[in-house]
């Protein structure tokens, strides 16, 4: 493994959403370029802990701490946030009505743009930078001309947030179980995106309920999480030992 | 004895199987209304001076009101001076201490309209407190109750027996200013039920009551009071049917229902009474104030109703959500047809915090019958959070018919959150195909779809109420299409 | 006598100032002797306030001997197209045919002053005039039938079909206190007509004034009409709208209705489908602010076989803004195969603002699809996580939702230079949404 220093540091991290606690005590080191995997069971609190990264205000943090780049997390508003790069690949990306997918892009672009200090993007270079994107992903520029994730398929929504992913060019990229629903041909393109978008200053969490996207986006690390903590760390080997196995063997453990 | 074949023959002649006229002798008042006569039906009812100035004081505020008209219903003037404020049966005078006291004619009665007074009634663990025109005549299952603490009575007792609760509470959710109705219903209501569930207690079985009206020109004018105390529950069914008249008859009762913190009223009705001949003759005229009051954090009222009957029914049971949490329910089916004119619906209003209501509306219309849903949704300035969701349906049945949907909403705050959605069709063709390919007759494949339609509802009923009203809704809709 | 009474009286003696002309005015003005204000208790003003408008007594601007002479300067940018509309304008209810271009209008298109039409017998007015509005439907119709004076008359013959929208103007002004305009207007499309018509009602100043309109539309066979309504105007105006529709077999009525200036409004649609086959699509968009009262009243009565119908109106209230929708579907017996869908949407943005709305549906007639849909509610919490996670500040990602909750009824502005007006004005009113705290 790569000797840097840490991107993501998260300690003893409690949190809970209507007063029911979630997320009990967890930690979790990422260092840029790391690829970790965190699988578990339903309810154990993968896409609580998603959304807390990303700042979501119906989760309240009662205790412990995450550094990202040197800085508290928990300070930043959900915007700092995105504009010091860390990424949410949302599970149910909302629909929008009325906004328009290409105007959303651009202005979003522009705000991190306008954060970082760089010029706005005029809307000919924007559309040179559209094309690029979209052709390195294989995609097709139907979905920019339709409002933001109205009327798109399980499979369009995803392809859309790695579009935006692929965009922004984020440090630390949180994907929310983007496998789910999605059938073959849906996961293959998804998971070329992801794989395109590898860098070593790029970090990510795949928060996923099956192996199978692991297939095909390879992590440096799985950590299994049941009932708000990380239970178990390993290697690849670990999520073919769940798939096998099941969940249970683990949560049995854990409770034994 | 009577044999089941002449019941069959009884509704083949009839046409409506609840419309036969029982021969008893009744203690029926003049018609006309006055103070005097008011004074003579407090007296009758030994009440306490209290109940007679309360009377009094709304004949007051009656006097000075105006029959309303915003409905969409028509109906002939009613003359108030024409109909009789009082009427019970003989026998009830001096009230029998068990069933074999209870005259042989009236037990006949309840057993053609199929009220499973004896046996069944343990087996269906339903106590009945039946009303046969104004006064309480039998009441089971009042030891059982009173075990659990749980009082269940007349009105006319809780008057005498239980001066506190009802002072503290009649009138507290429907006052007699409220409406021409609710104010001819203070000062003449004749009887009715009275439900105090105490403190924590889990009423051990559904409550009904069967209301009957009977005598020709006889106003029915039931009250009910129902409260539930911190943390208790209840459930209490209703039920009515009616014999066959010429004359309209008018039923105007009101329910009042308290629930205090944590508690929780179901009430569930399915309503049969006399729609009139295919002309519209001789049908019931059903206006009834029915509300609650969520009083407490947390508290639950929901309203079920199944309306098949009366040539001409308005009623809004309504629900006003004032403790933080609490929620109010109202599930309806309303069946028009003949000349049947239906104007119901429910308002909901939202006080408290974080207070969430439901309503699911069905109408039916066919021939000419005419349905209109006429609901309010208001929510306060206070009311954070709060949530409504409303849909309401309506069927037309062949081309002559009405289906009107007139929704109030009023949000004045931000937070809340309303949705309503309504929709108006005829049957589905290719759902009426499919069935008749499927080898059911067109009533069969009709029923089924309606009942399809109306499932929402139904499964808000008690099981054997369910089960009732769907057979009731077939009785309905027979030969409504073709 | 009270406040109100006065009040009536004025305009009584408003109406009878001078001989009417016409049957209709005379009718009109029994209607005003016989009627007071109308109150709550119609169920058509249950949720109007009436207050602002009876809290001055209006005059018309010719018994104000109040003359300004307009010129085109003055009207700035008000007049939206250059030379891709035919244009008039109106000014405190008067047809300025100075400042008006119809250069280039097809010979047999009239697009004149009513007044001017008016004494000249115009066949074709004296035969539509009054026919919709009736005999009033409130007492601020009668006032404006009784004292029927000025506007603008539209006719475009059968099979014509225009190539530019016309585009009318309206602006006010008042130097003497409160003014009362009352345009009149009438267009009829015959046979198989196209049109389009752009209504813009703006102020030249803050000043205290009343309009009181009413428009008639005549649709025969196969016309189609595009008819664009912004009301826009100053802080103290006060606005009623009354609009009758009347359509003929097949034809096509389009209406897009952008209502955000005024103290106090009230816009009416009455459209009534005659004959089979007719459609009408009515989209509308409301945004109250700042103590402003917004009424919007529609009634869309199916009355012939195989017609259809699509009412959407959105609602936006921010600060102390009250609105009210009030929608109307009737299907009368013989109108079978009716389809009519009416929604309404409304977003509140403040404590203090407030909706009240009621979309009804009677329905007489069997084989129909009816519905409607409501809802209430303010910005989603979960939208606005969503842009706020991709980076685009939380004042910013509200307008964004603002505005594409106005999307799709800005979209039905068919005339780019209206609907390039009306986004304009959108995104710089819903600016500085703030948290609900």
């Amino acid at each position: 493994m790569k000797q840097t220093s840490s991107l993501l540091s998260v300690n003893h991290l409690q949190a809970s959403v209507d007063n029911k606690p979630i997320l009990k005590g967890l930690n979790l080191e990422v260092k840029a370029g790391e690829i970790h995997a965190i699988m578990g069971p339903n309810g154990s609190g993968k896409s609580t802990f998603a959304n807390v990264l990303a700042g979501h205000e119906d989760y309240t943090v009662s205790a412990g701490n995450i550094h990202y780049l040197g800085e508290n997390l928990l300070d930043l508003s959900v915007e700092e946030r995105a504009h010091k790069g860390i990424f949410l690949a949302f599970q149910y990306p909302v629909e929008i009505p009325g906004v328009n997918n290409m105007v959303f892009l651009r202005t979003a672009l522009n705000a991190m743009r306008t954060a970082k200090g760089e010029d706005e993007l005029s809307a000919p270079a924007f559309m040179k930078l559209i094309r690029k994107t979209l052709a390195e992903l294989e995609m097709d520029d139907r979905l920019l001309k339709r409002a933001v994730n109205v009327g798109f398929s399980g499979g369009e929504k995803k392809r859309n947030e790695i579009l935006q992913m692929a965009l922004f060019q984020p440090r630390l990229a949180i994907l929310d179980e983007t496998d789910s629903g999605l059938d073959i041909d849906a996961l293959r393109q998804v998971a070329k995106g992801v794989n395109k978008l590898r860098d070593p200053q790029r970090s990510m969490i795949l928060v996923t309920h099956y192996q199978r996207l692991l297939d095909s986006i390879e992590p440096d690390y799985v950590h299994v999480m049941a009932d708000g903590r990380i239970v178990r760390t390993g290697d690849k080997s670990l999520a073919l030992e769940l798939e096998d196995k099941g969940y249970s063997w683990i949560t049995d453990e854990e409770a034994a | 004895m009577r044999t089941s074949n002449d019941i069959v023959e009884d509704m083949q002649q009839s046409g409506y199987s609840e419309g036969f006229i029982t021969e008893i002798e009744s203690d029926t008042f003049p018609p006309g209304l006055d103070e005097a006569i008011i004074r003579k039906l407090s007296a009758k009812k030994q009440e306490p001076e209290y109940m007679l100035e309360r009377r009094l004081k709304a004949y007051q505020y009656w006097q000075t009101m105006q029959e309303p008209h915003w409905g969409k219903v028509e109906y002939p003037e009613i003359d108030y001076q024409a109909i009789s404020y009082f009427s019970a049966p003989k026998s009830g005078e001096d009230a029998p201490k068990s069933l074999d006291e209870v005259d042989p004619a009236l037990l006949e009665t309840y057993n053609k309209l199929g009220i499973p007074l004896v046996e069944q009634q343990l087996l269906a663990g339903v106590a009945v407190d039946a009303v046969f025109d104004s006064v309480s005549v039998a009441t089971t299952f009042r030891e059982e109750l009173k075990k659990a603490g749980v009082i269940f009575c007349s009105i006319s007792e809780a008057i005498r027996d239980y001066p506190e609760l009802v002072q503290k509470y009649l009138g507290s959710v429907v006052p007699h200013t409220d409406n021409f109705f609710a104010a001819l219903n203070a000062a003449v209501f004749s009887d009715g039920t009275f439900v105090y569930v105490p403190e924590g207690v889990r009423c051990p079985m559904e409550l009904s009551t069967y209301f009957r009206i009977n005598e020709a020109n006889t106003g029915q004018f039931e009250r009910t009071l129902i409260i539930a105390e911190k943390g208790s529950y209840v459930s209490y069914l209703e039920g009515c049917t009616a014999p066959m008249r010429d004359e309209n008859q008018l039923h105007a009762a009101v329910v009042e229902l308290i629930a205090l913190e944590d508690a929780q009223i179901k009430y569930s009705t399915v309503q049969n009474w006399y729609p009139g001949d295919a002309e519209g003759k001789g049908g019931i005229y059903n206006f009834v104030t029915k509300r609650g009051i969520c009083k407490g954090d947390r508290s639950h009222i929901s309203w079920t109703q199944v309306e098949t009957g009366s040539a001409i029914t308005w009623k809004y049971p309504s629900c006003i959500l004032k403790g933080d949490d609490s929620i109010g329910e109202f599930y309806s089916v309303a069946v028009t047809r003949g000349r049947q004119q239906a104007d119901t619906g429910t308002k909901m209003y939202h006080i408290g915090k974080n207070t969430r209501s439901t309503i699911v509306s069905k109408g039916i219309s066919a021939d000419r019958g005419v349905n209109s849903y006429r609901g309010l949704v208001r929510m306060n300035k206070g009311a954070e959070t709060g949530r409504n969701h409303t849909q309401c349906d309506s069927l037309l049945i062949g081309d002559q018919c009405a289906a009107h949907t007139f929704p109030y909403i009023e949000v004045a705050n931000p937070t809340a959150r309303v949705e309503h959605e309504a929709t108006t069709s005829k049957i589905d063709a290719n759902q009426l195909f499919y069935c008749k390919q499927r080898g059911l007759s067109e009533e069969e494949a009709v029923a089924l779809i309606v009942n399809g339609f109306c499932k929402e509802v139904f499964n808000e009923l008690p099981m054997e109420f369910a089960v009732e009203a769907r057979k009731l809704l077939e009785i309905s809709l027979e030969g409504a299409v073709g | 006598m009270s406040d109100q009474q006065a009040l009536l009286a004025h305009y009584r003696a408003l109406a009878q100032r001078d001989q009417p002309v016409l049957p209709l005015q005379q009718q009109a003005q029994q209607y005003l002797q016989q009627h007071g204000f109308p109150d709550k208790k119609i169920e058509d003003w249950h949720y109007t306030a009436l207050n602002p408008l009876l809290e001055h007594a209006f005059t018309p601007a010719s018994a104000m001997d109040e003359t300004l002479e307009l010129d085109r300067h003055t009207l700035g940018d008000l007049l939206l197209g250059n030379e891709e509309s035919y244009q008039v304008v109106v000014y405190n209810g008067a047809y300025q045919s100075q400042l008006s271009k119809t250069r280039g209008l097809p010979a047999a298109v009239q697009i004149d002053s009513l007044q001017q039409a008016l004494a000249g017998q115009d066949q074709t007015l004296m035969a539509h005039l009054g026919k919709l509005s009736g005999e009033g439907e409130h007492l601020f119709n009668a006032l404006n039938t009784a004292y029927l004076q000025d506007g603008v008359y539209i006719r475009v013959p059968a099979g014509c079909k225009l190539d530019k929208p016309i585009e009318i103007l309206h602006v006010s002004l008042s130097f003497s206190g409160a003014l009362m305009a009352q345009p009149r207007h009438l267009v009829v499309l015959e046979a198989g007509a196209e049109a389009s018509l752009v209504e813009h009602y703006a102020s030249l100043g803050d000043s205290l004034c009343f309009n009181n309109m009413i428009s008639e539309v005549f649709l025969a066979e196969q016309a189609k009409l595009h008819h664009a309504r912004l009301q826009n105007e100053s802080r103290q105006t006060r606005h009623l709208a009354s609009l009758y529709i009347q359509q003929q077999q097949a034809s096509q009525y389009h209406a897009t209705s952008i209502a955000m200036g005024g103290l106090w409004s009230r816009i009416e649609f009455h459209n009534s489908l005659d004959a089979p086959g007719a459609e009408a699509w009515h989209a509308g968009l409301y945004m109250a602010g700042n103590a402003q009262l917004n009424n919007n009243h529609l009634k869309v009565l199916h009355r012939a076989a195989g017609c259809r119908s699509r009412e959407v109106y959105k609602g936006i209230l921010k600060g102390q803004g009250r609105a009210v929708f009030d929608g109307l579907v009737k299907v009368d017996i013989d109108a079978q195969q009716t389809h009519a869908h009416l929604s309404n949407a409304n977003l509140l943005l403040s404590r203090d603002a407030e909706i009240d709305t009621k979309p009804i549906l009677e329905i007489e007639a069997d084989d129909v699809q009816c519905s409607h849909g409501t809802t209430v509610g303010q910005i989603d919490p979960e939208l606005l996580f969503y842009l706020r996670a991709r980076g685009i500040p939380e004042h910013q990602a509200r307008q964004m939702i603002c505005l594409g909750f106005a999307g799709d009824i800005v979209e039905t502005l068919h005339w780019p230079p209206l609907r390039d007006y009306v986004e304009g004005l959108l995104q710089q009113r819903l600016q500085h949404i703030t948290r609900i705290g």
